[in-house]
């Protein structure tokens, strides 16, 4: 397996891979755990010793904290200990990353924008942004609003990078970061939920803003109330259509969440399959690498329809999000 | 009862009825595309990506529902 490798079992390679990167504050008097390295017992008293820790005897040094501080959590306990200021810096910063990235290829395309010698690349973001043209022009028939295609090329394009970074072999990036001292790394962003939640916040406070913009704060309230059954059941009009609105982001957040967090999961899977100690390969473990490297290739194949349907969706949502709350309220 | 059967219980029970509603929910698209491009061929470009929109609508509440069966039955 190629959790041998680094001395943890299957489970916690797993855990360890799920697990992201926080960055927050943690109390004085909170016990802290450093994973010992090493083989055996007097290795991995040594390793603690060296850091001027406490070795407990199994598995961990031990660091009593004497002050509040923000420190790198090393554990769920740690993470558990920080509460709500725990911030989750490699969803941050792979999803800015790629965010950057996305705007400095379409802006190179943009000032290098040739008419009579167009480049590749410019005929390839010309064909994404006549896609997206088309499905806003399809889409998005209740009124005029710039913004709404800007905004869908965005999502689409920011989204399908995030989700193509699951197509990266799960342990390249992770593993040389273990190496130089990061203990943990997650570089898909939209396997975390809080990131996909952001997203589709966004969405709900703009489908909110035109929705009151368009039909008015009166005109808002309005379709919220009176709606399917008229007037005189006022209350379980409110109750259907609050549920109809709060839906709406939940089901955004956690479709896009949950799909790529599943397919990540089956990625760790195979990849636990897989040894990468060649010296002791047996006939039946040299089977059951080729298994994996044949499972990957499938399951990767399988997943680039996921990837990308899955940022489409998220896309076509918000664009039949913007439609409905540009639509004028209409007594039924 | 054992909580590592009823671990292993729960998660076949999950795939299960994920690949069942799945299943059911992409032969009906499917064959309801198939209907309308033979009745009218020239619809097809339009069908199309509903179609996709639609599998991917079907698609992910079992494939939620597949991840967390993974995690019931190697992580929790």
């Amino acid at each position: 397996m190629a959790s041998e490798s680094s001395g943890r079992t299957f489970q916690e390679y797993l855990e360890h891979h799920l697990q992201n990167l926080v960055y927050g504050p943690l109390p004085a008097g909170h016990e802290r755990k450093f994973y010992a390295k090493g083989s055996d017992e007097a290795g991995k008293e040594v390793y603690c010793q060296d850091k001027n820790l406490n070795y407990d005897g199994e598995k961990y040094c031990n660091e009593t904290l004497t002050e509040n501080g923000w420190y790198l959590a090393n554990n769920k306990t740690d993470v558990e200990a920080m509460g709500f200021w725990a911030l989750h810096i490699d969803t941050m910063f792979f999803s800015v990353l790629l965010g950057g990235l996305f705007l400095f290829i379409f802006a190179r395309a943009a000032k290098n924008f040739s008419l009579d010698k167009p480049t590749k690349l410019q005929l390839f973001i010309e064909m994404m942004i006549d896609f997206i043209n088309g499905v806003v022009k399809g889409t998005f028939k209740s009124a005029k609003n710039t913004l709404v295609a800007p905004m869908a090329l965005t999502i689409f394009a920011w989204v399908l990078l995030m989700n193509l970074m699951d197509l990266v072999p799960v342990d390249l990036i992770p593993y040389p970061a273990e190496l130089l001292g990061i203990p943990y790394l997650k570089v898909v962003p939209t396997t975390d939920l809080n990131l996909t939640a952001s997203l589709a916040l966004s969405v709900f406070v703009l489908y909110l803003f035109f929705s009151i913009k368009s039909k008015g704060f009166v005109g808002f309230i309005k379709s919220i109330s009176l709606h399917p059954f008229g007037p005189w059941m006022l209350p379980a009009n409110l109750f259907i259509e609050i549920i109809d609105l709060l839906a709406k982001p939940l089901s955004l957040a956690l479709r896009l969440y949950g799909n790529l967090y599943a397919g990540e999961m089956i990625f760790l899977l195979i990849a636990g399959m897989v040894s990468i100690e060649l010296t002791q390969l047996t006939i039946a473990g040299l089977g059951l690498n080729l298994a994996g490297i044949g499972l990957s290739l499938i399951w990767a194949i399988f997943h680039i329809l996921i990837v990308v349907l899955q940022a489409f969706i998220f896309m076509m949502l918000t664009v039949v999000y913007m439609n409905m709350a540009h639509e004028k309220f209409e007594q039924h | 009862m054992e909580v590592e059967a009823a671990r292993f219980i729960g998660a076949g029970l999950m795939f299960g009825l994920a690949a069942i509603g799945a299943g059911v929910g992409a032969g009906v698209l499917s064959s309801k595309l198939i209907e309308s491009i033979a009745r009218q061929p020239e619809l097809e470009d339009q069908l199309r990506p509903t179609y996709f929109l639609g599998i991917g609508l079907v698609d992910a509440v079992p494939m939620i529902s597949v991840g967390l069966a993974f995690y019931v039955l190697f992580v929790a």
